[in-house]
């Protein structure tokens, strides 16, 4: 069975919808990648499963089902307790997700305490065992020390020991490197990797970068305008793109081989909601390969393994 | 290369490890290294130092006791006009007989209590009614937000009272006394603090280290007393030294319309600037000595609060 199962999740603020219909699954120990650019739902997607998204305002529906209990439809008492214990989550900016005048170790003693029950010296040690985990050198004086003391990418190793504090079967990681510079980005995701191999954790990695996806993940989701246009065991997807928009996002991929004044190519037009998954192909205004049948009401999946939403792939192919 | 660049670079280099260093450190201790180099920030510390200085030591100080008559066997022909400045008496002599830079001094004390703990009332009763309706409105779902709604709209009814008429209402009801004036300012401050803080405490509410707490499952009464609370203070205690100048010219004013401590045994700015009033036409110097007083002291707290302010504002915080 798989750890999380998310079916048909809808989410939409007043009148505009961002994610419409997402189904994706996460199996023990697996790293999923749901990828796409901004915009197109996937960090919302992210907040609804942790239950984050504001009560007002805001309707959520589908199932997210984690070790078949749904998610969102959970009393708030037990979805706070699962939260930080079962299901964790690292956050884009490491500056901002850690308060500013909290030093270090309280902010991770503080969830020691709350769900595993550790107190004063007992939670300190842990507290500290955690740090030097994440790789941050001198862990004890660290403890004392506030966030604006430590550098970027040890915020966020800071981040990612409180979020694994707690060995939480899911680790939702939304788009955790974008904050950092290039080498502290990939100290950071092997980091993770490591982190998640060593535990059994499943990642749930959500990324507009597809270099991270190819380092990390070993299925992933490609959203567009809230909905899953194509899903694939990674090299799968990299070996043989199917649908128009996954194919445009390799190829808008800067390449260092590639001519000097060779232009970039990137996928024109940008996410619009023009049309609604439920009478065509959102992504047909933006495609090159159109036809009749694309706005001929909702694509379906196709396949199972390798699946896409795209009614043309065979002609285009 | 000639020695006058090496030097120059030289000195770069140095203004540049010097601003790394600088940029370190605490926010208070980088807002405190900015304060130092504004001379609104001096020069309103210093009056402020002079002025606590002075309130503290006051009795010890005075050349003269306050209440000691001190003209001996002078006869006066005019009962409106007094001894003006003179070498024994600095300021000269009040209307009856008592060395009017001995009061001031000792006054300062009087003064200084009531601006402070009329402040504190303030800046105490308006924090929790301020905190309770942030929380509430918050975290507290539904019902908070109603009683968010009940607290905040009566707090806005409060501050569309004229200040000075609460709290000559307050000194009204409490009959005259010192605590009546600390009461009387300090309950007409309390919207001010609530307002402030709920503001403040609403747009830290939104921030995303909450969001990260929240998302590890940390309880709310910890969030809002360990996450928001703590740094939700920083424009409310520069709202507070900004209040304390006001406090200390209400203080005045309610002394100077008979509501303050009626004991003439202890001299108070305001007191005696309402019992100058007699006798502006003869000795307008008695008048202005605690008038002087009163603005210079407010001016000291204004101007630091407001280098406070400035030196706090994360908008600012870059450029220095």
């Amino acid at each position: 069975m798989a750890l999380l199962e998310v079916e048909d999740l809808r989410v939409s603020f007043g009148g505009s919808t961002a994610v419409d219909g997402v189904d994706f699954h996460v199996d023990q120990g697996q790293v999923v990648g749901l990828v796409g650019e901004s915009g197109c739902g996937k960090s919302v997607t992210s907040l609804a499963i942790m239950g984050l998204l504001p009560r007002r305002g805001v309707t959520v529906s589908g199932e997210a089902r984690f070790e078949g209990v749904d998610l969102l439809s959970l009393p708030r008492g037990d979805m706070r307790r699962r939260r930080g214990s079962d299901l964790a989550m690292v956050f884009q900016d490491p500056l901002s997700s850690l308060n500013p005048v909290v030093k270090i170790g309280v902010q991770i003693t503080e969830v020691l305490e709350r769900h595993r029950g550790l107190r004063g010296g007992a939670a300190e040690k842990e507290a500290e065992q955690l740090l030097d985990r994440v790789g941050i050198p001198d862990p004890r004086r660290r403890l004392g020390e506030y966030p604006h003391q430590l550098s970027g990418g040890m915020r966020q190793r800071v981040l990612i020991a409180i979020a694994v504090a707690c060995a939480p079967r899911l680790l939702i990681a939304d788009e955790p490197t974008t904050a950092l510079d290039v080498t502290i980005q990939a100290q950071i995701l092997e980091l993770l990797k490591d982190l998640v191999e060593a535990e059994g954790t499943a990642l749930l990695m959500i990324t507009h970068d597809l270099g991270v996806v190819a380092g990390l993940c070993d299925e992933v989701n490609v959203l567009y305008s809230g909905r899953v246009v194509e899903s694939a065991p990674a090299r799968d997807l990299f070996a043989r793109p199917t649908h128009p928009y996954t194919v445009g996002l390799l190829n808008s991929i800067p390449r260092l081989d590639l001519p000097i004044h060779e232009p970039l190519k990137p996928i024109r037009g940008s996410i619009a909601d023009v049309i609604r998954w439920k009478d065509g192909c959102a992504f047909a205004p933006r495609c090159d390969g159109v036809a009749e049948k694309c706005v001929e009401g909702e694509p379906p999946l196709i396949g199972t393994a390798h699946a896409h939403r795209c009614v043309m792939a065979e002609e285009i192919a | 290369m000639t020695l006058a660049k090496i030097e120059r670079l030289d000195r770069l280099v140095e203004a540049g490890a010097q601003a790394r260093h600088a940029e370190s450190g605490s926010l208070w201790r980088q807002s405190l290294r900015r304060m130092k180099r504004s001379p609104m920030a001096i020069s309103g510390a210093i009056i402020v130092a002079l002025f606590l200085l002075i309130a503290i030591l006051g009795p010890w100080i005075a050349p003269y006791p306050a209440t000691a008559q001190t003209w001996g066997d002078e006869v006066f022909l005019n009962r409106n006009v007094f001894p003006g400045p003179r070498a024994e008496n600095w300021f000269g002599l009040d209307h009856l007989g008592r060395d009017m830079f001995s009061r001031m001094i000792v006054g300062a004390r009087q003064t200084m209590l009531v601006g402070v703990v009329a402040t504190l009332i303030g800046f105490a009763a308006g924090a929790v009614i301020g905190g309770v309706a942030a929380a509430a409105g918050t975290f507290g779902g539904r019902w908070g937000e109603r009683i968010e709604a009940v607290i905040m709209r009566t707090v806005d009814i409060a501050l569309a009272i004229p200040m000075l008429l609460l709290a000559l209402s307050v000194a009204a009801l409490l009959g005259p006394s010192l605590s009546t004036v600390m009461i009387a300012v300090g309950v007409a401050q309390i919207p001010i603090f609530a307002r402030l803080l709920r503001g403040s405490m609403l747009a830290q509410a939104h921030s995303d280290y909450v969001l990260a707490a929240v998302s590890l499952g940390v309880r709310k009464r910890r969030i809002v007393l360990s996450h928001i609370f703590p740094n939700s203070l920083g424009p409310v205690i520069v709202q507070a030294t900004l209040v304390l100048a006001t406090a200390i010219i209400e203080a005045a004013a309610l002394s100077y319309l008979g509501l303050g401590n009626p004991d003439p045994g202890t001299p108070e700015w305001g007191t005696m600037l309402a019992d100058a009033q007699r006798f502006l036409s003869g000795a307008p110097q008695l008048a202005i000595y605690p008038a002087v007083g009163i603005i210079v002291t407010a001016l000291g707290f204004t101007l630091l609060g407001e280098a406070m302010r400035e030196s706090l504002d994360p908008r600012l915080r870059r450029q220095s």
